[in-house]
């Protein structure tokens, strides 16, 4: 008879209470695959928002990235046009998009208020930003001019404060490039909101043709590059800067995330803490079952040591007994793990928004292979180290008074 | 020393001691005695004269105060927990009162528990094994659980587990206490048929005086002194 088989005959000795102790590391284990799970579709998300932001890859005069600008596109770079069709020639790359950024006064001629404009290709735009620049009503299919007039795009919290709506007509006042003032009366062609209550506020977008106008200027502040996968994002990031001109810097989108990062951190902390929690709990209630078995069965384990086993052999049986027992409990934690994370999708339960986001997000669970190992490999060693903890005792007992224990 | 060595069991002056808060119960008072390598002797006195005690040190699972015992020529007085129970693996076998069999094996697991221990291949686990378990009458038996079986056969197991290693010593303490007067006698025969044939030394102890009469030698035990 093997070790596991004795072991196996062990743990089904007392059903009930095997399957008490299996339960309690199923359940623990998918606490732990679950809140892990949560963590890292919240990370997979941000990450997304960030990169859809940004873009994958930020390329932009050095200055750009370490000062602030004082007159619009003063860091700014030449609208590298063949540069732009060479790179989107590179099957790597999905979209070069130019930016302009700016800010300025925006008013509906009884109030004014403060913008952060950019000046883009805006259907392009909407169509990396995903969930992150919508139209409030409906989708954004954006034509530079409406009525003649050039067309803009205004956050819902601007609009909202301006009393605009679509076909409103609004003037935008900002400092040109050489540092005069000018004004351009537009159109709003769409309400729109990227899910973040600050930036609906301020946001005004509109073509970059239209901004290059309105700022005076051929140039453009940063170039976004998105990628069609985000694993080679490093290599892609030298091969573009050897192929610019020596004046430019890059960004990834992990650099620039601030609001990744620091929501990472708090997750990564909160998330820590309840595994450790768990974990501990798991530690503690198996062992606690297991004591239970070792104290029945300390008559014989006196009638091994007399035989001849040493404490360590008696250990190691009940450290194959936990194991066997951690094994049942993580195949079960994993079946409700993945019952879990696939069921919700069709829940379509919300999350509700994170500090400083206006809108939810749903809730779902990632379940990598990654995360199931070793939160696998944890719960089974931790049952391992409940049955060494609890049977160690009585294993070095001496073995009279194991054989005469009743 | 080296006369020792032509006993299986040579106790010199020992004593062992239970401390119970204030009381001192002097379990074995002065032991002296020499055992012949092979014989089957029979501890016998009342409860509580102290027969258990002596086996148990005897069978190194129990520890004395004073006094010498030399195990086969070697003094076991001065062993380790580790060392002696590294001698009981291969030099002593163990029958109980209560047979002490493991409940989730069937009796071939519960027999070659032993021989698994010695480190033996499966084959010779095997062999020896199933050759044992004839010479107690329980080749049949073998895929049985105890739990299955009468007291008188439960006992065969465990003296075919004690024996299988063939082991230099056999300790049996009280080993037909828990059975019929005829299933007693049979289990003595078998336990004396095999212990000449394996060479094993036997310590038993009774308070039994007809099963005694079975034995080579008779010790008898009154206090914690011996006769
Ligand atoms: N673990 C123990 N603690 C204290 N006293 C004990 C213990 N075991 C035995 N004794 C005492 O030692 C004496 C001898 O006991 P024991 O060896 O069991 O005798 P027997 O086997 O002949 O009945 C008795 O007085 C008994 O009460
Ligand atoms: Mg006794």
């Amino acid at each position: 008879m093997s070790a596991l088989a004795l072991a196996a005959r062990n743990v089904l000795r007392n059903r009930r209470r095997s399957i008490t102790t299996i339960l309690v590391a199923a359940i623990g284990c998918a606490a732990l695959l679950i809140s892990g799970g949560f963590a890292l579709y919240t990370y997979e998300m941000l990450a997304d928002n960030a990169a859809r932001e940004s873009g994958h890859i930020t390329v932009a005069d050095k200055r750009f990235f370490e000062d602030e600008e004082e007159t619009p596109a003063q860091f700014g770079i030449d609208y590298p046009e063949n540069w732009i069709a060479a790179l989107e020639h590179d099957d790597r790359i999905k979209y070069v998009l130019p930016r302009l950024s700016f800010s300025g006064l925006i008013s509906n001629g009884d109030k004014s208020l403060i913008f952060s404009g950019l000046g883009a290709d805006i259907n392009a735009e909407a169509n990396v930003r995903g969930d992150f620049l919508k139209g409030v009503n409906g989708n954004i299919n954006f034509d530079k001019t409406r009525d003649g007039a050039p067309a803009i795009l205004i956050g819902k919290e601007l609009a909202r404060r301006l009393k605009a709506d679509v076909g409103s007509r609004l003037t935008l006042m900002t400092k040109t490039a050489s540092g005069s003032m000018n004004a351009m009366d537009a159109l709003v062609s769409s309400i729109v909101t990227t899910g973040w209550h600050e930036a609906d506020k301020r946001l005004v977008l509109l073509d970059i043709g239209q901004a290059q106008r309105l700022m005076m200027t051929g140039r453009i502040s940063s170039l976004s590059v998105y990628l069609s996968d985000a694993g080679n994002v490093q290599g892609i990031r030298e091969e573009l800067l050897s192929s610019g001109s020596g004046r430019l810097a890059s960004r990834l989108w992990s650099e620039q995330a601030f609001y990744y990062e620091s929501v990472k951190a708090i997750y990564d902390r909160i998330f820590g803490l309840l595994g450790f929690i768990i974990a501990l709990l798991v530690l503690f209630s198996v062992s606690n079952t297991l004591a239970t078995s070792v104290a029945e069965r300390t008559r014989e384990i006196g009638t091994f040591r007399a035989l001849g086993s040493h404490p360590h052999e008696i250990v190691a049986q009940f450290v194959h007994e936990g194991m066997l027992i951690g094994i049942a409990g993580v195949l079960t934690g994993n079946l409700i793990g993945l019952a879990v994370a696939s069921s919700l999708p069709y829940l379509g339960w919300e999350m509700p928004p994170p500090p400083g986001r206006s809108a939810g997000y749903p809730l779902l669970v990632s379940a990598p292979v990654s995360l199931y190992g070793a939160i696998d490999l944890l719960i089974v060693i931790l049952c391992c180290v409940a049955a060494w903890f609890s049977s160690r005792k009585a294993a070095r007992m001496p073995v009279m008074e194991a054989l005469r224990h009743v | 020393m080296s006369r020792a060595v032509d006993y299986a069991v040579h106790v010199e002056g020992m004593s062992k001691y239970y401390f119970l808060g204030e009381n001192n119960i002097c379990a074995i008072s002065q032991a002296t005695f020499r055992i012949a390598r092979g014989s089957f002797v029979a501890f016998c006195g009342p409860s509580g004269s102290g027969k258990s005690t002596l086996l148990n040190v005897c069978g190194l699972i129990d520890t004395f105060d004073e006094g010498k015992y030399y195990l086969n020529g070697l003094d076991v007085g001065s062993l380790n927990e580790t060392e002696c129970t590294g001698i009981r693996r291969k030099e002593v076998g163990f029958i109980f009162q209560a047979y002490n069999l493991i409940p989730v094996m069937n009796v071939f697991d519960n027999v070659s528990y032993p021989l698994r221990l010695l480190g033996k291949s499966k084959s010779q686990v095997r062999t020896e094994t199933l050759d044992i378990l004839e010479r107690v009458g329980l080749s049949e038996f073998a895929a049985r659980s105890p739990e299955q079986l009468s007291g008188g056969q439960r006992q065969r197991v465990a003296i075919a587990r004690a024996l299988v290693k063939r082991p230099s010593l056999v300790i049996a303490d009280e080993p037909t206490a828990n059975l019929d007067t005829k299933t007693a006698g049979m289990i003595v025969d078998l336990m004396k048929d095999l212990g000449h044939q394996f060479q094993a030394t036997f310590l038993i102890a009774t308070h039994d005086e007809r099963m005694a009469q079975h034995c080579d030698r008779i010790i008898g035990i009154t206090d914690g002194v011996l006769a």
